[in-house]
């Protein structure tokens, strides 16, 4: 130990890296591993039949595949025999080492594209996630102009005195309009309320 | 109102209505094949005799891909139809072969022993030549060409005329094939179960 305190600073955390990664290494010879020595394998880390893995990639691919014979439900939701066939295909798929995007692939080119409930966002497709988003920015942008027209016009109604001669020109007019005796009450009306 | 905003709203309603329109006169439940043009998967099985079987083997030949189940009352209204095509067509240049669909050896053999026809049928344990060829109930058929390219895809039962318009235009681009015209995978359409 003497020897590792008597060196320069900078060789220890060489060494120290050297250890770590010998320690990574595998403990055993590939001839041991080969007679079946050492650890046991991880078959979490491997894809298999019955890893974890396989099963949330399985669930997550069949709920993003259309079930053929329901339609309107995903192959994880249906209960139909082939729904469920179609999961043990995704199962094989996955566990064979193909990735999720390989397996919907594969329906894809079986089924076509109806086969995804979220079609690809490319060419035609778009329009699916486009024309929500224009129509919401759109039909809020109508909104707020109807709402602002309303409010204009509610300051111009109320505006009494401040209203100008357009609207005194318009109350004349509407006098002129009334017959005689009608004036006549409506003058007395006012008379008697001031 | 100035001109553009007066032709604002039809402007954005008319193709909207249009595009639903034209949604609404299209068959439901009518699906585009995706397996028209590319060539047909291979499979190999148990036929119902306990031999075994593939579609290689028919390679050359115009075949009648049939997918069907015992249980499928269509597919006992399709049978007399397969029953004239296996009768009509020479073994040599049009072949017919099943698949049974979700269904048992038993079932299936007494099906075809009730209703006849000898033509040669492949279990699917699994349903994965089902799945294989993006079938989504029974019946369906596939019209295979010689070069093993899938020309036609049918789903429900098939008339007679439907069948042999089918295999007719398979045979006529094989011909054409053979002669040295040009012959494209062109897509015959579908009908609806």
């Amino acid at each position: 130990m003497s020897g590792v305190t008597a060196r320069a600073p900078g060789v220890v955390p060489a060494a120290a890296a050297a250890a770590l990664l010998l320690l990574a290494l595998p403990a055993t010879s590939p001839a041991q591993q080969q007679a079946g020595g050492g650890l046991p394998p991880d078959t979490t880390a491997v894809p298999g039949e019955n890893s974890p893995r396989v099963d949330t990639l399985t669930v997550q691919v069949a709920s993003e595949l259309r079930c053929p014979v329901c339609r309107s439900q995903s192959v994880l939701e249906s209960s139909s025999d082939l729904a469920e066939r179609m999961q043990a295909v995704i199962r094989d798929r996955l566990a064979r080492g193909e990735s999720p995007a390989e397996v919907r692939a594969y329906f894809v080119d079986k089924y076509g594209e109806w086969i995804l409930l979220r079609p690809e966002p490319e060419g035609i497709n778009l329009l699916v996630y486009v024309l929500p988003a224009l129509a919401l920015v759109g039909g809020g942008w109508a909104v707020v102009r109807q709402l602002r027209r309303w409010s204009t016009d509610g300051v111009t109604d109320g505006a009494g005195e401040e209203g100008g001669a357009s609207d005194a020109d318009g109350i004349a007019s509407d006098l002129d309009e009334l017959s005689e005796e009608d004036r006549e009450w409506l003058e007395g009306e006012m008379e008697r309320r001031r | 109102m100035s001109d553009w905003k007066k032709w604002l709203i039809p402007g954005a309603a008319v193709p909207l209505l249009a595009l639903l329109a034209f949604g609404l006169t299209r068959p439901a439940k009518k699906l585009p094949s995706a397996l028209v043009g590319k060539e047909a998967p291979s499979f190999q099985g148990q036929t119902l005799d306990g031999d075994t079987a593939s579609l290689e083997e028919l390679r050359g030949t115009v075949t009648i891909v049939n997918f069907w189940a015992s249980w499928c009352v269509p597919c006992r209204q399709e049978h007399p139809v397969l029953m004239e095509a296996d009768r009509r067509w020479p073994d040599d240049s049009v072949s017919l072969v099943g698949v049974v669909y979700q269904d048992n050896r038993g079932n299936a053999r007494s099906f075809m022993q009730r209703h006849g026809g000898d033509w040669t049928s492949i279990l699917d344990p699994g349903t994965v030549t089902a799945i294989d060829y993006g079938v989504t109930g029974v019946p369906e058929t596939f019209i295979v060409g010689p070069d093993g390219t899938v020309t036609s895809k049918h789903t429900g039962p098939m008339s007679w005329e439907a069948l042999r318009s089918r295999v007719d235009s398979a045979l006529s681009r094989t011909a054409r094939a053979a002669t040295g015209g040009t012959s494209s995978p062109g897509r015959t359409g579908e009908g609806a179960r």
